[in-house]
């Protein structure tokens, strides 16, 4: 067993070793941000800094890269307001013939998390590509997985999805890709109630199937498009305590469809434009929606949610980026609770070298 | 009616102002109609007939001819100058600024002809005219003798490819990139397996590079070090950007 194992990993490792490596690419950031939620006082101000690092290297049939990003968030509005992030990724892709093969992973956390304390997040993919040479048509097939620590939140969960997609790409004018994906979600630190509104020993499982439609494509030399569509469906043995014998069963079983918009502009080195739309409807299977007293209605509730971005950026030596961008979301549904909006405008310097 | 009935020799009324038209008329088409015959079979006489469906004058038809002589005498087929009169006729623009503008087609075609000549086997970009036509329109366009020369060097044993590699230079320099970053460019993708019907759509892949504020020199060199693993540009843009 032990001579197999080395007999894969020696060469990997060798291979790795003698890859032909490429300067990483660093950049470091400086931001100031205006936010505003519906449901908090008044305005925030956070401000912060980041700096990340990429590279990738070749591999004789295909490659290896690697991401590295810090930041640090303050709040000026609020001194004892603070937190980081920190995102490290890798990744690897070899090619064959007929089919490609991808993993990676990603591992993003928080010493001092505003919602949450502390979190730690690990994501692992792996994909088996089948791309034939001279066909435009690609067929892939993912598994991924996540592990979600939140140390002072109760939605701590693994994730494991199987996705199924297709595309036909015949060039950067027009592609359209089609995917199914089924999610099992656990959850353990979230738990069914019993009828006083008491944790039971069973914990929470989402079972989620959504399938999806994109097209992208690009007009004129300058101008990137793509439109997306999906649809979910997420049945949980999740429930909601209303009151004493009162308790709402499958309260998180939903479905929603999703439309999503994106242009992206540069008709110069100097200048970009980007704007970004969605519009999503969620229909909740069994939950009733409450009134503004807090009553429990006859009406399911169903919720719809919008918004949209617009980024603008400027550079004036291709190294120093200024961008400035606009952003408001909104929620409309009979429920106060889910009735809400919000808005930001954030502007940041980045040299990226 | 007052003005316009005058009593004749002959003692009847005849519309005056006609009669010096029609005479003026007969005055002025027949040396032009002799003029029109006698240019039947000079190699000039398409541009003539398109002049004189216009209406043209000879005297204006003449002004246009200058220098379209000068094409035919510089050994330039009149192919290349005959879109550039018929242009001007159909936007009814003076015979002199059409003149204009063929004598500067004739001083790029002739101007391109020499930068070709002086590139060792490069005859056959004489001979496709869709090739000599566009090295003219670049010389029109502002690319500069010594990136022309190093586009033709670049396609020589590709000449098909030329067109499009000239497009795709074109586009990069007018979203930014410097001449050299776009020649580099410009060279890697005719060293690869890239069809060059997509030549020109790789300048979007900068200004998708320019949407995650990516220095377009890094790009460069990642488009340069990925190129020769690719066969179509939606896998040089999975490759550059992840």
């Amino acid at each position: 067993m032990c001579n197999k194992i080395a007999l894969f990993f020696i060469p990997l490792i060798l291979t790795v070793m003698t890859a032909e490596a490429y300067d990483p690419s660093y950049s470091f950031g400086t931001y100031g941000q205006i936010e505003k939620y519906s449901d908090t006082g008044g305005a925030e101000y956070p401000a912060g800094i980041s700096a990340d690092a990429f590279q990738r290297n070749t591999l004789p049939s295909g490659y290896y890269s690697w991401y590295a990003a810090a930041l640090f968030e303050y709040y000026l509005n609020d001194p004892d307001k603070y937190e980081d992030r920190e995102n490290l990724a890798a990744d690897l892709h070899l090619e064959g013939d007929l089919f490609a093969y991808e993993a990676g992973s990603t591992l993003s956390f928080s010493f001092n998390s505003i919602d949450y304390s502390s979190y730690i997040q690990p994501d692992w993919s792996a994909s088996v590509i089948m791309n034939p040479s001279d066909f435009p048509y690609s067929v892939r097939l993912n598994y991924s997985g996540s592990w979600i620590y939140q140390e002072s939140y109760f939605e701590d969960r693994i994730i494991n999805r199987l996705q199924l997609s297709g595309a036909y790409d015949p060039s950067l004018r027009f592609g359209v890709e089609i995917s199914l994906k089924a999610a099992l979600e656990d959850y353990s630190e979230y738990y069914v109630l019993d009828d006083n509104g008491e944790d039971t020993s069973e914990e929470r499982r989402d079972y989620i199937l959504s399938a999806g439609l994109s097209f992208e494509g690009l007009a004129g030399y300058f101008l990137n498009w793509k439109l997306s569509s999906g649809m979910k469906f997420q049945d949980s043995n999740a429930n909601r305590w209303i009151s004493v014998n009162e308790l709402e069963k499958d309260s998180e079983d939903l479905k929603s469809l999703l439309l999503q918009s994106e242009i992206n502009w540069s008709p110069i080195i100097s200048f970009k434009f980007g704007a970004e739309y969605f519009l999503e409807y969620v229909l909740y299977t069994y939950r009733k929606a409450s009134a503004s007293g807090g009553f429990i209605t006859d009406d399911n509730l169903a919720v719809v949610n919008t918004g949209g971005s617009i980024d603008l950026g400027w550079t004036f030596n291709s190294s120093l980026f200024y961008n400035t961008s606009f952003l408001l979301n909104r929620s409309y549904s009979s429920d106060p609770e889910f009735d809400e909006w919000n808005f930001s405008i954030k502007g940041w310097l980045q040299y990226s070298f | 009616m007052s003005g316009t009935l005058k009593y004749d020799m002959a003692g009847g009324f005849v519309k005056m102002p006609a009669m010096i038209c029609f005479f003026l008329l007969i005055m002025f088409y027949s040396p032009q109609a002799a003029w029109t015959q006698e240019m039947e079979g000079n190699v000039l006489f398409p541009v003539v007939s398109m002049m004189e469906k216009s209406g043209y004058s000879r005297s204006l038809m003449e002004i246009i001819l200058i220098p379209c002589r000068e094409a035919v005498d510089n050994g330039i087929p009149l192919d290349f100058i005959e879109p550039r009169v018929q242009e001007g006729l159909i936007k009814k623009v003076p015979a002199q600024v059409i003149a204009k503008a063929v004598h500067n087609e004739v001083f790029l075609y002739s101007r391109s002809r020499t930068i070709i000549h002086n590139i060792q086997g490069a005859e056959i970009f004489i001979e496709k005219h869709n090739l000599w036509s566009r090295t003219s329109s670049l010389l029109a366009s502002g690319v500069s003798i010594s990136d022309i020369e190093k586009l033709i060097k670049m396609t020589l044993s590709v000449p098909e490819n030329y067109n499009q590699s000239t497009i795709l230079y074109i586009s990069l320099t007018k979203w930014g990139l410097t001449e050299t970053q776009s020649l580099q460019i410009v060279k890697a993708v005719l060293d690869s397996s890239i069809s060059s019907s997509e030549y020109s759509d790789l300048t979007s892949l900068f200004t998708i590079g320019r949407r995650s504020n990516i220095p377009p020199e890094k790009l460069i060199s990642r488009i340069e070090d990925e190129l020769p693993n690719v066969r179509t540009l939606r896998q040089l843009e999975k490759r550059v950007f992840r």
